[in-house]
């Protein structure tokens, strides 16, 4: 065994590297063998994550012990004990047909950090868990997870105005408050948790004061708060974290490629797959551990009955992750399984100070203006006599055109003449042949 | 001897003339047909043959030749079945080759020598040169509301001989039964003549028994109050909703809510239906906008129109003046869709084959319906289970450019057992059609025949806004809820909800003109209109 030559040559630019990439590797070079011994341990990790029969169980088994490029070997030649794991020959097959060099230079010039679990540089907050991603791949700074509490805000992607409009606010609110949002990048709930940590985070670090409750609330550590609200600084705004099932390069969905981009640039975008992996459909539940692992809370903003969030929820089950859920309508579809989550037990959330409590921090300064305080009830009384039964029958969650005209028994056109003034007085607010008060 | 008879033979909808002659010599027995014959038209001897004997005439055991004329038109259809047994007559001198000069013969024969049905004759009596015309007898009623003068109805072949020997009287002409009175009357009627308003209610009687009463859909104010506007303003219509929402039922009393077809539409609509082989309902014009439902697996040349060298017109011109509805239509082939783009863009499709061209009128009203995605619950927030993805895929069957023609995007929620089973009837399609008949006449005020055909530079003079309806137009294009585009298309619905509302005041007919010919479109109007477009949001495919 001799160390390791520090990287030379075209496969790995030294100049061009990452920060953590440039990292000097580690661990032992190759005993003897064909593969060229210029590339730093990093570049077999990765070839090793790209391996399409290897999974991250797999994967954590091949590195468990060893060092990237000796599994990579083992790999290669087939030895007994990656037989041992490895059920098919599909594999190793794969395997060889891979270009080290390549994939390395690959990420090296997409600008792809690459983090080997046990060694540094990777994330503290998930080094003990017991499911932790072998190879963690980040667009960003990684350590932003490090030094702050972290709050998952997850939920549909089929979220109504209420779930995007309190997801929104709860990210931005927990981010103006120092708590990193970690959230998957998905359409909906995840996208508007992101915009809104994204906004209270440009609107601190841009130079502007951050959201002015924010400001005002003093957070301290709670008395019998966790380790690391002993250790939480003064407020100051968290940058945003996404956790994503595919190559953190290859925005998906589309529609969040340019929320993606900034993401990355404010905090870190985090995967266990490798740059050029397909899309597939088990990689998403596998990524919702690590937002799971990585969080001091979850929060579930909208979610069906058994939907893709429960995927998050059992994991942080059981990891004891605090899961908490916003109530919602007991008549939307959207909220069914929100509250079925309180029912069972979940702490509610109804702001940031519910989220801070289970994070056991305080707000010094309870601050209960920062949320919109419901519309006074009583504000549609004065209104003239058509609008004023027309804001009668708009209930608080979503009510159908259908329904309005039904309880006004009023025609279709005064009806809509109504809720068009009211809209833009700010006192309903309607979408897609639906209305809903606020 | 050389005989020539004047007929005509159809392509696509419109008639062609065709001179028959037959050229009889010596030689080796024969008979051969010339002059781009289909096979219909080959087959012909054989029907003539027997036809002749079993009419007491002979066969000539010589070498008979006939041409059709012009011999560049294709021959479709068996309709020139009669002029070539007549022309094989008067060639072998069984008949005056005068009796058959100035006269025109449509018919197919039966091998009884009965004379029978052909379609299109209405096309095809037009067409044809002559001062008489001798048509099927079936055929009579079609024939001669196009020409009312000297058109004959034959039953037999033998009967028509007679005739033309001069020992029978050429038959009365019933020129004036019950269809083609009205027709007459209907020419110059000008809206408020009784005898339009009986029709109005005869039209309504079988639009109920066949397409059912607009009292009968419970619940779905919303949809009810579409399928009006969609009427009154002649604006294709949308329906997104979930499965059993009742799209299928509103769409169908969309078509009684149409006022019956004026005379040039009837002809029209006659003349396709004739082609494509349907019969009127009692010869004939058709009075009574056509309903026309296609499945979703048809092919994009049986929408449109084609096939064979007969050109047979396709739903979308079958549904000329009429409601074209069709079911599901996110199921429909991509290209199949496509292929109403052109036609809805110009009233008209051209069907060009290697083997011909043939125009096909299709001013058709096109009501469709979808559900809002695969699951069919999309259309509530937060309801759907679709992954977007599949959502995507769904919508991307309706291409922009088609999705744009409807102007009435309607999202529609399933009914609520309560509506289901409330004993009270919605309004009833009479009190509707009332409504959507007064708001036409308005629109006819303005040189349209409904309001969906106003051009964008009309819209300021004959659709003025009010300030607050102004004011939502520009608060709703600023939101993002609208595009350039829409703003007319929204324009044009408020004209003709503005048109019903002024409809619904009521007072005779005289002072709904003076009220509603140039009214103001009030901001409730543009509301309604934007209501009524909010299954684009449904779809996610922008305002």
């Amino acid at each position: 065994m001799t160390p390791s030559a520090a990287p030379t040559g075209a496969a790995a630019p030294t100049g061009a590297a990452p920060p953590s990439g440039a990292a000097p590797p580690t661990g032992a070079a190759p005993p003897t063998g064909a593969a060229p011994s210029d590339l730093p341990e990093k570049a077999y990790a990765v070839a090793l994550a790209s391996v399409p029969g290897v999974g991250p169980k797999t994967l954590r088994r091949l590195l468990d012990g060893t060092v990237p490029h000796a599994a990579w070997e083992e790999l290669v030649t087939g030895s007994a004990r990656v037989r041992a794991s490895l059920t098919t020959e599909s594999a190793r097959n794969d395997a060889r047909k891979i270009d080290v060099a390549h994939v390395w230079a690959t990420h090296v010039q997409a600008g792809v950090g690459v983090c080997i679990l046990g060694e540094p540089g990777y994330p503290a907050a998930l080094r003990a868990d017991p499911e932790a991603p072998a190879v963690l791949f980040s667009l960003g700074s990684p350590r932003v997870v490090d030094g702050a509490p972290r709050v998952a805000i997850v939920g549909t992607r089929s979220a109504t105005r209420y779930g995007l409009g309190v997801a929104a606010q709860l990210g931005a609110d927990l981010a103006a408050a120092g708590v990193v949002v970690v959230s998957g990048l998905a359409l909906g709930i995840d996208g508007a948790a992101h915009e809104g940590a994204l906004a209270a985070w440009r609107a601190a670090s841009g130079g502007k004061e951050p959201a002015a409750h924010a400001a005002a609330a003093s957070i301290t550590a709670g008395p019998s708060g966790p380790e690391v609200a002993a250790s939480f600084p003064t407020p100051r705004a968290a940058p945003p974290v996404a956790v994503v099932a595919g190559g953190v390069t290859a925005p998906y969905p589309r529609q969040h490629s340019g929320l993606w981009r900034r993401v990355a640039e404010a905090g870190a975008v985090l995967s266990e797959a490798p740059i050029g992996v397909a899309d597939v459909a088990w990689r998403f539940p596998a990524r919702n551990r690590i937002i799971a692992a990585l969080s001091d809370v979850v929060v579930v903003v909208e979610s069906h009955s058994r939907g893709g969030s429960f995927h998050t929820v059992e994991a942080a089950t059981a990891r004891s992750v605090p899961v908490g859920a916003v109530p919602g309508s007991i008549r939307s579809p959207a909220s069914a399984g929100t509250n079925a989550l309180l029912a069972d037990g979940c702490f509610m959330v109804r702001d940031l100070s519910d989220v801070l409590v289970a994070l056991g921090l305080r707000l010094a300064a309870a601050d209960p203006g920062s949320w919109p305080a419901p519309p006074s009830a009583q504000a549609a009384d004065d209104l003239p006599s058509p609008t004023r039964e027309v804001v009668g029958a708009v209930a608080w969650d979503r009510t159908s055109l259908e329904e309005i005209l039904e309880q006004t028994g009023l025609p279709m056109d005064t009806v809509c003449g109504a809720l068009e003034r009211l809209q833009a007085r700010g006192v309903v607010r309607g979408e897609a042949g639906w209305w809903e008060r606020g | 001897m050389i005989a020539a008879v004047h007929s005509a033979t159809l392509t696509g909808t419109t008639g062609r003339p065709v001179v028959v002659e037959v050229h009889d010599s010596g030689g080796l027995p024969g008979f051969t047909i010339v002059g781009l014959p289909d096979t219909a038209v080959r087959e012909s001897r054989d029907r003539v043959r027997a036809a002749l004997l079993s009419s007491t005439f002979g066969w000539p055991q010589r070498r008979m030749t006939v041409n059709l004329a012009p011999t560049a038109v294709r021959k479709a259809g068996a309709g020139l079945d009669l002029p070539i047994a007549l022309g094989v007559l008067a060639a072998v001198g069984d008949l005056a080759a005068k009796a058959l000069e100035g006269v025109a013969f449509i018919g197919e024969l039966g091998l009884d020598g009965s004379v029978r049905h052909v379609p299109g004759t209405i096309a095809l009596a037009e067409a044809v040169r002559g001062q008489r015309l001798v048509v099927p007898e079936c055929d009579l009623a079609e024939a001669a509301a196009v020409r009312p003068n000297r058109t004959f109805g034959v039953r037999s072949l033998h009967t028509l001989v007679e005739i033309l020997r001069g020992s029978h009287p050429w038959p009365h002409a019933p020129v004036t039964n019950g269809a083609l009175g009205r027709s007459s009357e209907r020419a110059d009627r000008d809206g408020n003549g009784s005898p339009a308003a009986a029709e109005q209610r005869a039209w309504l009687e079988r639009a109920v028994a066949c397409y059912g009463d607009l009292e009968e859909v419970k619940g779905q104010r919303v949809g009810r109050r579409a399928v009006e506007v969609a009427a009154a303003g002649g604006h294709h219509l949308l329906l997104v909703g979930p499965p059993g929402s009742g799209k299928t039922m509103l769409a169908r009393r969309l078509v009684g809510l149409l006022p019956p077809l004026a005379r040039p539409e009837a002809l029209e609509v006659t003349r396709i239906h004739s082609s494509a082989g349907l019969s009127a309902r009692e010869g004939g014009l058709v009075w009574d906008p056509p309903f026309r439902a296609p499945h979703h697996g048809a092919s994009a040349v049986s929408l449109v129109g084609g096939g064979t060298a007969s050109m047979r017109p396709g739903e979308i011109s079958l549904a000329s003046h009429g409601v074209l509805f069709l079911d599901e239509m996110g199921e429909f082939p991509v290209a199949v869709l496509d292929a109403l783009r052109q036609p809805l863009e110009e009233g008209v499709v051209r069907v060009s084959r290697a083997k011909g061209t043939a125009d096909f009128p299709a001013r058709f009203l096109l009501a469709g319906a979808m559900n809002p995605c695969p699951c069919g619950e999309g259309g509530a927030p937060g309801s759907c289970r679709c992954s977007p993805a599949a959502r995507a895929r769904y919508v991307r069957r309706l291409s922009g450019p088609l999705l744009d023609r409807f102007d009435l995007v309607v999202p529609l929620r399933r009914t609520t057992p309560d509506e289901l089973l409330s004993p009270a009837p919605g309004e009833p399609t009479s009190a509707v059609a009332a409504r959507v008949g007064a708001a036409r006449r308005l629109a006819r005020t303005r040189g349209v025949r409904c309001n969906s055909e106003l051009r964008a530079s009309m819209l300021s003079a004959v659709a003025p806004l009010d300030s607050g309806a102004a004011e939502l137009l520009e608060r709703s294009v600023r939101a993002g809820r609208l595009s350039g585009r829409g703003v007319d298309r929204v324009r044009r619905v408020a004209r003709t909800i503005a048109d019903l509302d002024v409809a619904r005041a009521g007072g005779g007919e005289g002072a709904v003109a003076v009220r509603g010919g140039a009214s103001v479109v009030k901001q409730e109007h543009v509301a309604e209109a934007l209501a009524l477009r909010a299954g684009r949001e449904v779809l996610d495919v922008g305002g």
